[in-house]
C-alpha cells in the first residue's frame, strides 16, 4: 500500500507522460484526420447522394444499385481483378527469385542490381509512360521493330490499340514499376536469416532447394506478407498508366475501378455516384487484405 | 547544433504549410464607381478611349488554355501591358492550362471555390458545360447590338453557339476556324492523286477521295489515313470525316439530340470500316491526334484529318514537304467543316468589382479596335467580328492565312453545344474502336446515341 | 560410431575474404598478432591462418574435447570436421574415407549448435523429424525414433510445441534430440552449454554424461571452460591460436602439463607462477625463488637429470592446493607473503596474496587453518607457506615443461 502523497505523485507523472505523448502524435494524427479521415467520411456520405456539379440531392442507394448494373463498371471490376490477380503473385515470385540470386553477392554488385530494380520506381510514371508510349508505337516502336527483324511478326501489332493485348501492356508497365520495393525488402530479409538455422539444415540434410524452402522461405514470411499486401494495393490503384497511355480504352479493356471513378469525376461531373465507387473499391481491398492474412498466418501455429 | 537543425526543420515544414494556403488574394471590396459594367450600349469604340482610372485597385485572374500564342507569357504579358495603359488600377494574373489536365484544374477549381475570373476556350466548356451548370456570369451587355451585328456577319452559327437555351451568353467570342485536312503535297503529285482534288475550291467529292486513296495504294504508299481512335483528343477530325462522306448530320439542328445513327451517318461509318478492311485507310486504337499529327509531319501518313492554321504553324519547322489543306471528302454541294470557337467567359465568384473588370478586360481584347485584330492574329485564327477584316492583311502570313480563309464559308452548324457533349465524346471514339474491330455499324450506332443521350 | 582422423589439416582465410577480415577482427582481439608461436607466422601473405597443421586420431566411441580461449581455432576444426568450412589444406577422414570434398549432408553427422539453431516455425516433433523426413524415411520409423529421442532426453511433452514456447535447457535437448534422432557416426558439439545459467550448466553437463553412456558414438565437443572439458573428456585437446598445445585425458594434462599455457589453463584457481632460477649443486637440482633456495624432490631431480638440464632461469609453477602454509620460524625454506584478498569459499580459503612482486593465490582447506586464522586472514597480513619438492612443474624461457615436453 504506496502512501497517499505517492500515489498521486506517480498518477500525475503518468498523466504527464501521457499528455507528453498525445502532443507528440498530435502533428501526424492531425495529418491522418484531415487527409485521411475525414475525405473518406465526406465520401461515405456523398455517395448516398446525387452530387454533381449542380445539384446535391438525398438519394439513399441509388447509387450503389446502379453500379452493379452499370456493365463498364463491371468491366472495369473485371479489369482490376486481372491486373491484381497477374501483378501480385508475379511481382511476388520474380522479385523473390532475383533476391535470392543477388543477396548474397558481393556488396557492390548487390548495391548494383538494387538500384537497376528500383529506378523505374522513383522515375516519375510520367516519364516511365512517355518512354513505354515510344516503344509500343505501332509504326516506329521498338516491340514492333524487333519482333519484325526477329521475323516473328509480319505486320506491325496496335500494342496499345487492339483490346487482346492493351491490358497486358498496363500489366506489364505495372510489373516494371512494382518489383523493386519488394526485391530490397527480400534481400533484406534473406540476409537476416539465422545462418546457423541453415547450417542446421545443411547438416541435417538438406540441398540448396530445401535449405530454400523449407527454412528461408518461413523465415521471411512476415516479409512476403507486407509485399502481398502493397503490391496487391498498389495494382488496386493503379491509375496514371492507363490515364496517360490508353485513357481505358480500347473498349473499356484497359479501364480499373480507379480509372472509372476519375472518369466519373472529371469528365462527366458525377460526384456522388464516383464516391460510391470508391467505397466499394475500398471495401474490397479491405477484404482481399484481410484475406491475405488470414492464409499468411495460418501457415504459422499460433 | 543538433537544436539548431532541429528548429530550423521545423520552422520550414511550418513555413511550407502556410505557404501553400496563399491561392486567394485578398482584394478589398470595391464600391460601385469603379463597375463600369452599366456603361451605355454604344458604339464600343468610345467606350475605352479615354476613360480615366476610377475607383480602388482590383486585382483578376485570367486563366487561358494554349490558342495560338495565348499560350506564351510574353505575348499576353504585352496584352495586359497596354490593357494597364487604359485601367491601370486593375491588375490581371494570367495561369496558363494545358489540354491534358486542363480540365480537370477547372474542375478542381470549381469544387473548391478558387475558379479565375476569366477564362478563355471555346462554347462546348463554357457555355453547354460550365454555364449551363450555372457557374458563369451572362454576358448580355458585352454583346451589344453593335457586337451582335458585327458578328453574325461573319456567322450567325457562332452567335448562336456562345449562347445557351436559358437564352444568356456565356461566352464572348474573339476568334474562329474551321478544322481541315492536309495532304502530303508531293507525295499526292508523285502518286498523281492531284486531280482528284478541286485545287480552287480546295473540296473533293467521296467518289473522287476514293480515287485517290487507290491512286496511293498503288503507288505503294503504307499509310494513307489512320483514323486515330485511342482518346478523345482531336475527335473534330473524324467527326467531320464520317459526317461528311454521305452529308450526315452530327446533331439536329435544334441542337437536343445526336443523330449519327441516321442512314447517312451509318453510311458514313460503315465506308470507313470497308475501306479500312480493303487497307486502303487504316485505323489505330492506340494513338490520338497529336500522335497522327506526329506522324503526318514525320512524313509517315499521307494524311492529316486534325489540321488547321495553328497546326500548320506549330509543325512548319518540321515538315519536309508541303502541307495542302484541302475540306473533308463529301457528296454533298459543299462540305460542312466542324468550326473552332474561341472566348472568354467569366465566373461568378459572388465579386461583383471583380465581375466588372474582368468585363473590362475582355471588351479591350476583344473590341478595341487596335487590340481586337492583334488578338485575334495572336490566336493564328479569324476574328468573328467582320469588322476587322483581313487581320493578315501585309503581314507574313498574309498568304498562309488566305489559304485558310476559302474554307470559312463551308463552316458548319455549331453542334458542340448540344447537351451530353461530354458523354457524347467519349461514347463516340469508343464506337469507332468497336466497329474497326468488327462490330455491327448500326448497332454501335444506335448504342453510342443511346450512351450519349442525358436528360 | 566411427574414427575421425585429421592430417595436417590447415585452414586459412585469403586476404580480401569476408572472413579473413573477421578473423584478423577475433585475431587482433586475443593478442595473436603480435606473437609467433613456433616461429610460425599467424598472419601469411597467403591469408590469415586460423588452424595449423592439426594432426589427430580419434577413435571410436571416444570423447574429445576441444578446449582453448576464443580466436584458438577449435569452433573452426569442428567446422570443418563437419563439412562447414573449406579445409584449405590436409585431410579428413571418417571412418577411413576421405571426405574434405563431401558434403556435411553426407558424411552422417550431426552437430549441436552454440544457439540451438531451432527451425522457428516448427515443432518440436517436426524440428526432430526433420533430418529424417530429407532422407525419405517411413513415417513410422521417423515416429518411433523421434519418441525414443525424445524419452532418453525427456521431453516427451513438449513435442507439440514451437521452440519459442521453450526454456534455455529444454530447447537445448530438443537440439541433441535432433541430432540423436539422426543416429550419427559422429556427434559434433559447438559449445551447446555455453548460453545456460550456471545451475543450468551443472545439470545440462550431468546429463550429457548420461547420455554418452547410454550412445555409443564419437563425441567431438568444443568448449571455451576447462570444466566442462575435464568432466566431460576422454581426451581434452587444449588449443591456442590455431596450435595444439597439448592432447592428453584430464588427468594426463593436469598433472603433467606440457607447457606453460596448459599449465595455466587447466586447473582452477590458476596455477601460480614464480621466476625462478635453476641450480645445480652437488649434482643435485634446486629452485631459487626470491633469493631461498627450494630442493627438488626425487621424480624431478631423475627427470632433469636425465634431460641433462643445464641451470639457468626456469618458471616454477605450482598450484595453489599444493602451496602450504608454515610458520614464520620454520627451518624449512619458505616464501613470506602479504596478503591482499581472503576469500571464504566454505570448505577452502583462497588467498591472494603477494611476494615481492608476485601475484600468488593459496587455495587451503579451512579444517588445516591455523586457531587464530579459523576465520580467514585480514588484508595486510603476513602469511609464509612452502611447498612438497616434487609437486612443481618447471618451465624453461621457452615456455615449455622441462620435463614433460
Amino acid at each position: 500500500m504506496l502512501p497517499k502523497a505517492a500515489l498521486k505523485r506517480s498518477r500525475a507523472l503518468r498523466r504527464r507522460e501521457t499528455i507528453t505523448a498525445y502532443l507528440f502524435l498530435l502533428p501526424s494524427l492531425f495529418f491522418f484526420l484531415a487527409f485521411v479521415i475525414v475525405p473518406m467520411g465526406i465520401a461515405l456520405v456523398t455517395s448516398f447522394f446525387n452530387h454533381t456539379m449542380e445539384s446535391f440531392e438525398f438519394v439513399g442507394l441509388a447509387n450503389y444499385k446502379e453500379l452493379f448494373s452499370d456493365p463498364v463498371f463491371l468491366r472495369s471490376l473485371k479489369n482490376t481483378a486481372l491486373i491484381v490477380l497477374v501483378a501480385v503473385p508475379t511481382v511476388t515470385a520474380f522479385s523473390l527469385w532475383v533476391a535470392s540470386a543477388i543477396y548474397e553477392l558481393a556488396a557492390g554488385l548487390r548495391s548494383f542490381f538494387r538500384i537497376i530494380f528500383y529506378l523505374p520506381v522513383v522515375t516519375g510514371t510520367v516519364a516511365v509512360t512517355v518512354v513505354w508510349k515510344w516503344m509500343f508505337n505501332q509504326y516506329y516502336g521498338f516491340f514492333n521493330y524487333g519482333l519484325k527483324s526477329l521475323g516473328l511478326i509480319e505486320k506491325n501489332i496496335s500494342w496499345l490499340g487492339d483490346e487482346r493485348y492493351a491490358i497486358w501492356c498496363i500489366i506489364l508497365i505495372l510489373f516494371t514499376t512494382s518489383i523493386g520495393q519488394p526485391i530490397v525488402l527480400y534481400v533484406a530479409a534473406l540476409g537476416n536469416v539465422d545462418k546457423s538455422l541453415i547450417e542446421a539444415a545443411e547438416v541435417d540434410g538438406a540441398n540448396r532447394r530445401q535449405v530454400f524452402w523449407k527454412i528461408k522461405w518461413p523465415s521471411i514470411m512476415p516479409t512476403t506478407l507486407y509485399i502481398l499486401v502493397i503490391t496487391t494495393i498498389n495494382s488496386f490503384q493503379c491509375f496514371a498508366l492507363i490515364q496517360l497511355l490508353t485513357s481505358g480504352g480500347p473498349n473499356n479493356s484497359t479501364s480499373t475501378v480507379m480509372y472509372y471513378i476519375y472518369y466519373q469525376v472529371f469528365r462527366l461531373y458525377r460526384y456522388g455516384y464516383a464516391n460510391a465507387m470508391g467505397i466499394i473499391l475500398a471495401i474490397i481491398i479491405a477484404l482481399f487484405s484481410a484475406l491475405q492474412f488470414k492464409l499468411t498466418k495460418s501457415g504459422k501455429a499460433a | 547544433m543538433k537544436k539548431f537543425l532541429a528548429l530550423l526543420l521545423a520552422s520550414l515544414m511550418l513555413f511550407a504549410l502556410v505557404a501553400c494556403d496563399n491561392q486567394k488574394t485578398t482584394a478589398p471590396q470595391d464600391d460601385a464607381n469603379t463597375a463600369d459594367a452599366d456603361a451605355p450600349a454604344d458604339a464600343a469604340d468610345s467606350e475605352q478611349a479615354a476613360e480615366p482610372a476610377e475607383g480602388e485597385a482590383t486585382e483578376i485572374t485570367l486563366w487561358t488554355y494554349p490558342i495560338g500564342a495565348w499560350k506564351d507569357s510574353a505575348t499576353v504579358d504585352g496584352f495586359i501591358a497596354k490593357f494597364n495603359e487604359l485601367h491601370p488600377e486593375i491588375k490581371v494574373k494570367v495561369e496558363y492550362l494545358d489540354y491534358q489536365s486542363g480540365d480537370d484544374q477547372v474542375t478542381a477549381a470549381i469544387e473548391a471555390g478558387t475558379t479565375p475570373d476569366i477564362i478563355m476556350e471555346g462554347p462546348e466548356r463554357l457555355v453547354s458545360n460550365w454555364g449551363a451548370k450555372g457557374k458563369l456570369v451572362d454576358l448580355k451587355d458585352l454583346w451589344t447590338e453593335e457586337a451582335l451585328a458585327d458578328i453574325s456577319a461573319t456567322s450567325q452559327a457562332v452567335v448562336d453557339a456562345c449562347k445557351w437555351s436559358d437564352g444568356a451568353y456565356y461566352e464572348y467570342p474573339l476568334c474562329m476556324t474551321t478544322h481541315v485536312m492536309a495532304i502530303n503535297k508531293e507525295l499526292f503529285e508523285a502518286a498523281d492523286a492531284m486531280q482528284y482534288i478541286d485545287e480552287e475550291s480546295r473540296t473533293w467529292t467521296t467518289e473522287n477521295f476514293e480515287k485517290a486513296l487507290k491512286a496511293l495504294d498503288e503507288h505503294g504508299v503504307e499509310n494513307k489515313l489512320i483514323v486515330y481512335c485511342g482518346g478523345q483528343g482531336g475527335d473534330q477530325g473524324h467527326r467531320a470525316l464520317a459526317a461528311n462522306l454521305y452529308g450526315a448530320k452530327f446533331a439536329n439542328p435544334e441542337h437536343t439530340a445526336w443523330t449519327m445513327n441516321s442512314p447517312e451517318g451509318v453510311k458514313g461509318l460503315q465506308q470507313l470500316v470497308d475501306w479500312d478492311k480493303a487497307g486502303l485507310i487504316g485505323h489505330d486504337a492506340g494513338i490520338v491526334a497529336s500522335d497522327e499529327l506526329q506522324l503526318f509531319a514525320n512524313g509517315t501518313v499521307a494524311m492529316s484529318i486534325c489540321w488547321n492554321a495553328s497546326n500548320e504553324a506549330n509543325y512548319a519547322s518540321q515538315v519536309t514537304f508541303t502541307p495542302y489543306p484541302v475540306a473533308f471528302p463529301t457528296d454533298q454541294e459543299k462540305p460542312e467543316l466542324a468550326g473552332g470557337i474561341w472566348g472568354f467567359g467569366v465566373f461568378n465568384n459572388g465579386d461583383e468589382a471583380k465581375i466588372a473588370a474582368a468585363k473590362k478586360f475582355i471588351s479591350f481584347v476583344a473590341d478595341d479596335p487596335a487590340q481586337g485584330p492583334e488578338s485575334v492574329r495572336a490566336t493564328g485564327f479569324f476574328p468573328v467580328r467582320n469588322s476587322f477584316g483581313n487581320v493578315y492583311a501585309g503581314t507574313e502570313d498574309e498568304e498562309r492565312m488566305s489559304v485558310y480563309s476559302t474554307f470559312m464559308p463551308y463552316i458548319g452548324d455549331y453542334y458542340n453545344v448540344t447537351p451530353g457533349w461530354a458523354e457524347q465524346r467519349t461514347a463516340w471514339w469508343n464506337m469507332l474502336q468497336k466497329i474497326f474491330s468488327g462490330e455491327d455499324v448500326q448497332s454501335a450506332a444506335d448504342t453510342y446515341v443511346q450512351e450519349a443521350t442525358v436528360e | 560410431m566411427a574414427n575421425v582422423v585429421l592430417k595436417n589439416v590447415q585452414k586459412i582465410y585469403p586476404h580480401g575474404s569476408r572472413e579473413n577480415k573477421k578473423e584478423q577482427k577475433k585475431k587482433a582481439k586475443s593478442g595473436a598478432v603480435q606473437e609467433q608461436q613456433k616461429n610460425q607466422p599467424v598472419v601469411t601473405q597467403d591469408g590469415v591462418i586460423a588452424v595449423h597443421d592439426f594432426n589427430l586420431e580419434i577413435a571410436d566411441n571416444e570423447f574429445i574435447v576441444l578446449v582453448g580461449p576464443s580466436g584458438c581455432g577449435k569452433s573452426t576444426t569442428l567446422r570443418m570436421i563437419a563439412g562447414l568450412e573449406e579445409i584449405t589444406s590436409g585431410e579428413l577422414y571418417i571412418d577411413g574415407r576421405l571426405v574434405n570434398d563431401v558434403a556435411p549432408k553426407d558424411r552422417d553427422i550431426a552437430m549441436v549448435f552454440q544457439s540451438y539453431a531451432l527451425y522457428p516455425h516448427m515443432t518440436v516433433y517436426k524440428n526432430m523429424a526433420f533430418g529424417l523426413e530429407l532422407r525419405k524415411e517411413k513415417p513410422e520409423i521417423i515416429d518411433q525414433k523421434v519418441r525414443e529421442a525424445a524419452e532418453i532426453l525427456d521431453i516427451t511433452h513438449y513435442l507439440d510445441r514451437l521452440p519459442k514456447a521453450l526454456s534455455g535447457g529444454q530447447r537445448q535437448r530438443v537440439a541433441i534430440g535432433r541430432a540423436i534422432v539422426r543416429d550419427p557416426k559422429v556427434f559434433l558439439m559447438d559449445e551447446p552449454l555455453s548460453n545456460l545459467d550456471a545451475k543450468l550448466r551443472n545439470q545440462m553437463r550431468a546429463e550429457i554424461i548420461k547420455l554418452r553412456q547410454r550412445i555409443k558414438t564419437t563425441f567431438v565437443y568444443v568448449t571455451h571452460d576447462q570444466t566442462e572439458a575435464m568432466t566431460l573428456g576422454d581426451r581434452i585437446v587444449i588449443m591456442k591460436d590455431g596450435f595444439i598445445m597439448q592432447v592428453g585425458t584430464p588427468q594426463e594434462v593436469f598433472d603433467r602439463p606440457e607447457n606453460l599455457f596448459v599449465a595455466a589453463f587447466i586447473g582452477s584457481p590458476q596455477m601460480n607462477f614464480f621466476p625462478a632460477e635453476l641450480v645445480l649443486e652437488d649434482g643435485k637440482y634446486l629452485a631459487r625463488i626470491s633469493g631461498v633456495d627450494f630442493p627438488l624432490g626425487a621424480d624431478l631431480q631423475s627427470g632433469l637429470s636425465q634431460k641433462k638440464v643445464q641451470a639457468g632461469p626456469i618458471i616454477l609453477g605450482i598450484r595453489p592446493e599444493h602451496l602450504t602454509l608454515c610458520d614464520s620460524a620454520t627451518t624449512e625454506p619458505h616464501l613470506k607473503a602479504t596478503v591482499e584478498v581472503c576469500e571464504m569459499m566454505g570448505s577452502t580459503l583462497h588467498l591472494h596474496a603477494k611476494v615481492a612482486q608476485n601475484e600468488v593465490v593459496l587455495a587451503v582447506n579451512s579444517v588445516d587453518l591455523p586457531p587464530e586464522h579459523r576465520y580467514g586472514f585480514k588484508p595486510g597480513e603476513e602469511v609464509n607457506f612452502s611447498f612438497n619438492g616434487n609437486l612443481p612443474h618447471l618451465f624453461g624461457p621457452d615456455e615449455q615443461n622441462l620435463i614433460y615436453a
